[in-house]
């Protein structure tokens, strides 16, 4: 395996390992808001459910970014890209905007969702705009994705042609 | 302890702020004609119903309440034992006093406590004060001793809330919640300044009061102590401390000192309203529920006793939502 290689594989790693950890930090803390008006109003499940999930999707997207890294360096075949440094260095960097967009907006987006928890305790009607409020952060999740994506697919069609 | 562990705590609290008595709510209990119409609009509110005849039961009970769920959601219980601790001090100074009045201490207990009040009875009455934990221990052999000698009860009370004020403030820092700390200091301040005051008027010495005032909040307690002694408005002291809000009552009568102090905690408490983690909302809560079931407790001992619905609206303290 060649050190561009690593670093391609590394890049991927961040952005699944970053990804994850702000998922898991980020839906704990908006689960255990959700346990607390739970705890006085069962009723609320459905609706401090929704706003749990949502710090959830950047682990999916720091996944998704790692899948399609392996795919595009071959890992998931039976020929392996011969990756140079430089190249491996370009696929890590591409990786870098979901690992790091995606750990500060899973955290971001954990706090406005645990507002919007305290939101659905005392005005459960409004529950929508609580939705909304923790639903914004997502946009910078999504961008950090998008960029990711389209880094790595440039990335192959450069080292392709 | 991080802010994000209290996210449950809070998350509760919020769900119980909407069962939170308004000023509506305060200004119909104060209409209503009658104690039993009064109490039946509280527990259309949710409260429970009073047992016997003393409607009173309802206010303990409520505050069981509210004491049980911080008790339960808190993940750190340093806070818990911070709120609750003045009522350690509290049954200790009962049991002094019953102790010397062979009367039965047990009926003055202050529930809830975090020293059971067994232990402080069996202490005070075997004099044995190492069965106490360190923070009640000293106080408690330096009251025993003093009451023995003076049989002063003016005395003791200065001795425990002497120590009570500052184990407060001591545990306030601890609990790690801003909230509580100013709240303390402001409690101590009002303390402070009543201590002053009375010494002058009951004829004590300087060094009497010196010795009594609490030494542990901003106010400094020293200058405060010589402008009493020396006829001078106490005003500008507490100003110097920082605590202008309170300064303009501090010469005035102690129920309107009182009340401002109940009253600045209830604004002070409100600033938390929209924190979603850490210990103040939690403690926002505790307060806003204290100052809650005073109201209560005014507007039904005023019902009881006819009291005109004017003065009931005089008395009752702001309320947190």
């Amino acid at each position: 395996m060649t050190m561009g290689m690593m670093l391609a594989i590394l890049g991927g790693v961040f952005a699944a390992v970053f990804g994850c950890v702000g998922s898991a930090i980020g839906v704990g803390r908006v689960g255990k808001a959700a346990a607390g008006v739970v705890t006085e109003d069962p009723s609320k499940f459905g609706k401090v459910l929704i706003l749990q999930i949502l710090p959830g999707t950047q682990g999916l997207y720091g996944f998704l970014i790692a899948f399609l890294l392996m795919v595009q360096v071959g890992l998931m075949g039976d020929a392996p890209l011969q990756l140079t440094t430089a190249q491996g260095l370009m696929y890590f960097a591409a990786c870098l905007p979901m690992a790091a967009g995606g750990l500060v907006s899973a955290l971001h987006q954990a706090n406005a969702a645990v507002a919007g928890v305290s939101i659905v305790a005392k005005r459960p009607e409004e529950s929508g705009k609580a939705i909304i409020f923790a639903a914004m952060v997502e946009t910078y999740a999504v961008l950090s994705l998008l960029i990711s994506i389209l880094a790595i697919f440039n990335i192959t069609g450069k080292i392709a042609g | 302890m991080r802010e994000t562990d209290y996210a449950y705590a809070v998350a509760r609290i919020r769900a119980n702020e909407n069962a939170l008595l308004t000023r509506a709510d305060i200004d119909q209990l104060i209409a209503a004609d009658s104690y039993d119409t009064a109490v039946r609009i509280l527990t259309d509110k949710g409260w429970a119903q009073p047992e016997g005849e003393q409607g009173f039961d309802i206010c303990e009970n409520e505050m069981s309440k509210t004491v049980k769920l911080i008790s339960e959601c808190v993940p750190d219980a340093s806070l818990f034992d911070a709120l609750v601790i003045a009522n350690d001090f509290a049954n200790l100074k009962a049991a002094i006093k019953a102790e010397f009045s062979a009367i039965d201490a047990g009926d003055y207990m202050t529930a809830p406590y975090l020293c059971d009040p067994a232990i402080i009875i069996k202490a005070v009455k075997e004099s044995d004060f190492s069965l106490l934990p360190d923070y009640l221990a000293e106080c408690a052999e330096a009251a025993y001793h003093t009451y023995s000698d003076s049989q002063s009860g003016q005395l003791i009370e200065v001795i425990i809330d002497k120590a009570c004020n500052r184990t407060k403030t001591q545990w306030a820092v601890r609990a790690e919640s801003p909230l509580l700390e100013k709240i303390f200091e402001m409690a101590c301040a009002v303390s402070d300044i009543k201590t002053a005051r009375r010494c002058v008027t009951t004829g004590k010495s300087r060094e009497f009061a010196l010795d009594a005032v609490s030494f542990s909040g901003r106010v400094d307690c020293e200058k405060l102590v010589d402008a009493a002694y020396a006829g001078e408005k106490l005003a500008s002291v507490i100003s110097d401390a920082g605590l202008e809000e309170l300064a303009e009552y501090a010469d005035g009568d102690f129920t309107a000192l009182e009340m401002r102090c109940d009253n600045l905690i209830t604004e002070m408490a409100g600033t938390n309203r929209h924190e979603i983690f850490g210990a103040d909302p939690v403690v926002a809560y505790y307060y806003a529920k204290v100052a809650e079931v005073k109201n209560v407790r005014i507007v039904l001992s005023a019902k009881a006793a006819s009291v005109p619905k004017e003065i009931i609206s005089e008395r009752v303290r702001d309320t947190y939502v």
